[in-house]
């Protein structure tokens, strides 16, 4: 089976089986058929994909609320198609793989793949592009079907390996997001206030009020430095527009960690928050603890 | 809000691939806990390990092989446990495993193992058959451990060289936009 193993290789443009006369004949490669056929569909406005998964097929998203917390959600193969309906109402979908790692015998095959997913405000076009890992099984019941499916989101505090997202491949979905970001800061933009920005978008970073020695003694109280060592565990906080300190990112901490973050956060006074465009925002700051 | 989900309220990442718990710490933890499950004659132990290691409706998937087709079985973990009790009062099982690779990415794991398994009738040593067997596991990670969402297995026929399975191929999709 599977003639082109060992081999690194380019798929480019299934797209063309798809409506080519070729598309009735037996494929070489069925199962990168399926992928495609899955991916094109559902970047397409009122394309189905419930066709390409089993009756039995599972689709898991994992997604994180604000507060860190998580969220597992199991799809069927209807209910993951009414939520990408859910997501065309507002936006164009497109989505694609990048990387592909296969691996497969007989009946059986599996995709550990990244995709790049572009969403498109068809009010405004606003983008938004968003990288994840998705796990797929594929089984060969009268055809080629997927069975399983998870979905992860990129973590940016844990950027997808190179060997996954190549910068040689990847160059222009990097160039858009950075085209997207420099056009944001044009004057004709203001801050998003429901945004939480890094210290370095805003114009003043969050500022804790009194002398120096006050917050050093905050932090030493509570085993908190600010800068990275091998000792400490990163966290999160956000300082929000009216300057109040909220507990965030704490999902490398153990639990005795993170109750020591939480009294640290609540022992702080009231920020000065950060500034944007002359406006306050809501800043997150890292912080590590021990 | 629902549509909210896929637009990533980004992975505040959870899950340490060195986290704590007994069946399932990490991903190969949960995976050792599945063949020695797997290997039990005992119904409440397979019940009982399994309860720990799969989601509440973890799928287990098993694909039969022919030369000219392939039937598959494809359901929950409870189902697969109802399903095969009979099997186990028959057989004895016993599992080696070969080989096992991991792809993983913060609180997903997708692992691959090639098993080498042996069934014998039981309260005997008369081997019914042996056969290599090829398993591709999904896990998550949720809470404090690593959990199986998905496991599907095929045998290996003469015709077409286990081998095949373990060669992983690396494809680059060539980006439309």
């Amino acid at each position: 089976m599977i003639t082109f193993k060992k081999y690194t290789l380019i798929f480019t443009s299934m797209f063309m089986f798809v409506s080519s006369p070729m598309r009735s004949q037996e494929s070489l490669y069925p199962t990168l058929d399926l992928m495609d056929e899955y991916f094109t569909n559902s970047s397409t406005q009122n394309a189905s994909i419930v066709q390409h998964f089993t009756l039995e097929a599972s689709i898991r998203s994992v997604t994180y609320n604000e507060d860190g917390s998580q969220n597992i959600t199991t799809f069927t193969a209807s209910t993951f198609e009414n939520e990408l309906n859910n997501l065309r109402k507002v936006y164009d979908l497109f989505q694609e793989p990048v990387v592909l790692l296969s691996q497969g015998y007989g009946a059986l095959e599996t995709f550990f793949c990244s995709v790049h997913t572009r969403l498109v405000d068809t009010l405004n076009n606003d983008t938004i592009n968003i990288r994840s890992i998705q796990s797929f099984q594929l089984v060969n019941k009268t055809g080629w079907k997927i069975h399983h499916l998870t979905i992860q989101n990129e973590n940016p505090w844990s950027p997808i390996s190179e060997k996954l997202w190549p910068k040689e491949l990847t160059k222009q979905i990097e160039i858009e997001r950075a085209e997207v970001a420099e056009s944001s800061g044009t004057e004709f933009d203001t801050y998003d206030p429901n945004r939480v920005y890094s210290t370095d978008e805003v114009d003043e970073a969050p500022v804790y009020p009194g002398r120096k020695e006050l917050f050093q003694s905050l932090l030493e109280t509570f085993d908190v430095v600010t800068t990275a060592n091998e000792t400490h565990t990163p966290f999160t906080i956000e300082i929000q527009e009216d300057g109040l300190a909220a507990l965030k990112y704490v999902n490398d901490l153990s639990e005795a960690q993170i109750a020591k973050a939480k009294s640290f956060v609540n022992s702080m006074l009231i920020w000065y928050p950060a500034i944007k465009d002359k406006a306050s925002v809501r800043c997150k700051l890292i912080m590590y603890i021990q | 809000m629902r549509a909210l989900i896929l637009i990533a309220l980004l992975s505040l990442s959870a899950g340490s691939i060195f986290s704590q718990s007994p069946n399932n710490e990490s991903p190969q933890a949960t995976i050792n806990a599945f063949f020695k499950a797997s290997a039990a004659a005992d119904d409440s132990t397979r019940q009982a390990i399994f309860s720990s290691i799969f989601l509440n409706d973890g799928q287990v998937n098993s694909v039969n092989q022919m030369e000219r087709s392939a039937p598959s079985k494809l359901g929950t973990w409870e189902t697969f446990l109802e399903e095969s009790a009979s099997f186990y009062t028959a057989y004895d099982l016993s599992f080696d495993e070969v080989e096992r690779t991991i792809n993983y990415y913060e609180d997903i794991a997708s692992v691959r193992s090639l098993v080498y398994q042996t069934v014998a009738v039981k309260n005997s040593i008369v081997v019914e058959y042996e056969q290599f067997l090829w398993y591709t596991f999904d896990l998550i990670y949720q809470k404090n451990g690593w959990y199986i969402s998905s496991v599907t297995w095929i045998n290996a026929i003469e015709s077409q060289p286990i081998d095949d399975a373990l060669i992983q191929d690396t494809i680059w999709h060539t980006l439309k936009k």
